[in-house]
């Protein structure tokens, strides 16, 4: 028997953002950049590691507009395209640093490699289709894929039981799709529960969910084993709660492994530094300043300006990402320690990431990951690796218990979502989901037209429902654009119903709606019915 | 190194910008025009932002004024548009004007079930009720007061405030040590804590101002303000809170932290005042703030059983 048990959950997430209609846009970068920096090496890690018999086990979210984005064809094309442009930058960057640079020559040799390997990766491995890559390594037992919310709406404040219904059920039609199976497990859209939602977890067969620490610390009865056991709901779904100490170990940017000043530099960025004719070829069409990815400097000291950054040396960084996961292991076995002795059985110790952090915030990310799992698998025995459907299976009695609302946003409830900047869209939110499950509930024999339109329509609500919209607009990173696509989903949504009930359907507009907004082809307006 | 020089733009996230000239099919559905004003129907919502917080929105199939001046004629200037929360259970309700907005953030208290309604008032008490909402509970914010009733996932307070400790949540467990220190001594601990505090009798309290109490201790040892939550404690409470405060002007967390250490032998380490620790970078999509219960200090608490108290 182990002392403790560790589950790694990571949240793989961005919103459904496709443009046919211009030749490239801007916030299309969040997946060409997801994909080089994380999807791509955490996907090459994992199968090393397997191969190597480390016996690596996590679980992960891969979200449904995710996947979606990563079997698209458009958006696949223009990631190679992308990733083409970085390397014939990173080729002059090499030519570059050789001729006037050379203490920044090994970095630039860096970047030209790994790109170069994440093409050959994504072109001859993967065959350009990172999904089936997710599937093989939970096929072959490394990955327990978790699903999430449909678009990630936030279920607390959507208003109707059927649209909270349908972001779960076209979530789990959609991972059938995908995978090939049921999903176990979900990580709801923010962590955001409120007691209820669990009757609709369990209507679509799945068996637990994730929240944050005080989800059960705050749950009744109180939590015998704290968040180091799972609970379960009255109706039988299980729940995992956030470790904070193993959050504050990575996230924190004042205790946190990656403020150290061997990591990467990520502000640092070519595409702020170097000259603009320099870089023209390779950024968009408007010529605009943006992050690049290839980045020069080390964080050097965290009152260090940014103009004083010391040059990155890439053998320092891995030797101390080795030393940040010897450290992070030790710290496991320590813990593990300490509760087994508390609870009288081995904890189970639940970390859950944004998988953005390990290779994008955190460039190292992936390398310390592959060093966790190494040590785990080899320096000792005293913690197990698992899933948390690997909990479950082991039969360990649960408690059971009401959770506590909560999210894992600023402040642990709702607030982020909603707030004085971003309230307004309720209203007109509320609206459409009351509207659609009343077009659902009226048309069911629609003629095929209708039928046509009554799904696109049911598109545009969920992608409204993205709580990525309110959320930005909160934090003020793209205002402009998450406001819009919000705005732009309630317009062709109000535009389609009225369509629909006055029995003319605007076809052209139709036709230009569903080129744009492809996401759930599978979707059908019946999930809305009461 | 002349090549590589800071860029000029600041090192923030990056702009959206998009390309221009494009002929955009969708165009008579312009997105940046805001949404309608109205959707003509009767309607009021009321929301959960937080345990102390929520928001109602409302809004009217027809301009609701017209008809009351079509039913009362001139009486109708008697009346006022209002919106009204109504605590559910002990059906108190306060009144607020209501804005020309159609919404309303409203302070209330956790762990209530509350209903918003909308409709005139006027001077004389007269509430003629137009919208009345869903209802909504408020979350606790705290732990549960109960434990589980089987035996093999009872916890007692003790045991609860170590898991509340080694989960970093150092408020609760400060306070739900207490509770193990109370059920000890049968109530003598947090009196005797409170009676130090300053020349003020400690009122008799009811086993529920005795939990309020302890979780006001809790929050001055974190270093809270508790003028905040004086409206939430019972009136026998908040007016011996108010005189003790009134007295010792120089009430301090250090002084509370130091009476923990002397009575309960409860020790902190060093308390760095609210440090909020944030993510590393605000990620542009996804990533939320994580609640790293803050300060990031330890505690060591002793165990409250009887026994081990002595008091």
């Amino acid at each position: 028997m182990p002392t403790g048990y560790f589950s790694l959950v990571l949240h793989a997430h961005l919103p459904f953002v496709r443009h046919p209609e211009y030749p490239e846009f801007l916030e299309e970068d969040w997946l060409y950049e997801a994909i080089t920096e994380v999807y791509l090496p955490l996907i090459f890690i994992l199968q090393n590691l397997h191969e190597a018999g480390a016996a690596p086990r996590l679980a992960m979210n891969v979200s449904p507009p995710l996947c979606e984005m990563l079997v698209d064809p458009l958006l696949q094309e223009r990631y190679t395209q992308h990733l083409e442009k970085l390397i014939s930058l990173a080729e002059k960057e090499v030519d570059r640093t050789r001729r006037e640079a050379h203490e920044f020559a090994p970095v630039a040799n860096m970047y030209l490699e790994s790109l170069s390997s994440a093409r050959e990766l994504w072109e001859h491995r993967y065959n350009r289709n990172l999904v089936s890559a997710f599937r093989s390594l939970q096929d072959e037992g490394v990955l327990e894929i978790i699903t999430c919310g449909a678009t990630h709406g936030f279920l607390p404040l959507i208003s109707t039981s059927e649209a909270k219904r349908a972001q779960i059920r076209v979530a789990v039609a959609n991972y059938w799709k995908h995978f090939g199976r049921q999903p176990r497990g979900i990580w709801l859209p923010e962590c955001a529960y409120e007691p209820g939602v669990e009757s609709f977890l369990a209507e679509n067969g799945i068996g637990y969910f994730i929240s944050d620490a005080h989800g059960i610390l705050y749950g009744d009865p109180r939590p015998r084993y704290g968040v180091y056991s799972a609970v379960r709901c009255p109706n039988g779904v299980a729940v995992f709660a956030r470790d904070l100490e193993t959050s504050q170990q990575v996230w924190s940017s004042i205790v946190g492994y990656p403020g150290h000043p061997n990591y990467r530099e990520f502000y640092r960025d070519i595409g702020w530094d170097a000259p603009l004719e320099y870089l023209l070829p390779h950024l968009h069409g408007n010529g605009e300043r943006r992050h690049l990815g290839i980045k020069y400097f080390r964080i050097t000291g965290r009152d260090v300006p940014q103009n004083e950054k010391l040059p990155y040396n890439p053998n320092a960084a891995r030797e101390r990402a080795a030393d940040d996961a010897g450290d992070f292991v030790y710290k496991r076995i320590e813990q593990a320690r300490s509760l087994n002795a508390l609870f009288g059985r081995p904890p189970l110790v639940v970390s859950p990431y944004d998988a953005e952090l390990y290779g994008h915030w955190w460039y190292e990310g992936p390398q310390f990951l592959d060093f966790v799992f190494r040590k785990l698998h080899w320096d000792q025995d005293e913690v197990v690796a698992i899933s948390p459907g690997d909990f479950l299976d082991l039969d360990i009695p649960i408690q059971s218990q009401i959770p506590s609302e909560s999210s894992w946003g600023e402040d642990g409830y709702f607030k982020v979502w909603l707030n004085e900047l971003n309230a307004w869209m309720y209203p007109h939110q509320q609206a459409a989901e009351e509207r659609m499950t009343d077009l659902a509930n009226r048309f069911t024999s629609p003629d095929p037209l209708t039928h046509r339109a009554l799904n696109q329509a049911a598109r545009e609500l969920l992608l409204a429902e993205s709580s990525d919209w309110a959320f930005q607009i909160f934090q003020g990173t793209t205002v402009e654009y998450a406001a819009r696509r919000f705005r732009s989903h309630i317009r062709r949504f109000n535009h389609l119903a009225d369509g629909i009930e006055s029995g003319s359907i605007d076809l052209e507009k139709l036709e230009e709606i569903e080129n744009r907004d492809t996401i759930f082809q599978e979707l059908d307006f019946s999930v809305y019915r009461s | 190194m002349p090549f590589l020089a800071i860029g000029s733009s600041g090192l923030s996230s990056a702009k959206t910008a998009t390309s221009s000239e494009v002929v955009d099919k969708l165009e008579a559905l312009g997105v940046d025009q805001p949404l309608p004003n109205d959707y003509f129907q009767d309607r009021i919502r009321l929301l959960v932002q937080s345990p102390r917080r929520i928001f109602a929105y409302w809004e009217f199939s027809r301009d609701p004024f017209e008809s009351l001046r079509l039913s009362l004629g001139s009486r109708s200037a008697d009346y006022s548009l209002i919106v009204r929360l109504v605590d559910v259970n002990s059906n108190t309700a306060s009144i607020h004007e209501a804005p020309f907005s159609r919404n309303y953030w409203f302070a209330c208290l956790p762990d209530r079930t509350y209903r918003a309604e909308v409709g005139f008032f006027a001077q004389g008490g007269m509430f003629l009720r137009l919208l009345s909402s869903n209802e909504v509970r408020t979350p606790r914010g705290s732990v549960s007061p109960r434990r589980d009733g089987s035996p093999e996932f009872s916890t007692s307070s003790d045991e609860f405030a170590r898991i509340l400790e080694q989960a970093g949540f150092l408020a609760d467990a400060l306070e739900v040590s207490l509770e193990a220190a109370d059920e000890a001594t049968k109530f003598r601990s947090t009196r005797l804590l409170a009676s130090q505090l300053g020349n003020v009798d400690v009122p008799d309290l009811t086993s529920g101002e005795q939990a309020e109490l302890r979780g006001i201790l809790a929050a001055m040892a974190m270093g809270e303000d508790i003028r905040l939550v004086l409206d939430e404690l019972s009136d026998s409470l908040r007016e011996w809170l108010l005189t003790l405060l009134s007295q010792r002007a120089d009430l301090s967390q250090e002084h509370i932290l130091a009476l923990l250490r002397s009575l309960l032998r409860i020790e902190t380490s060093a308390v760095p005042h609210h440090v909020q620790p944030k993510g590393a970078v605000h990620a542009v999509v996804g990533a939320s703030e994580v609640n790293l219960p803050s300060p990031p200090i330890r505690m060591w608490m002793p165990s409250m059983t009887v026994g081990s108290l002595k008091l």
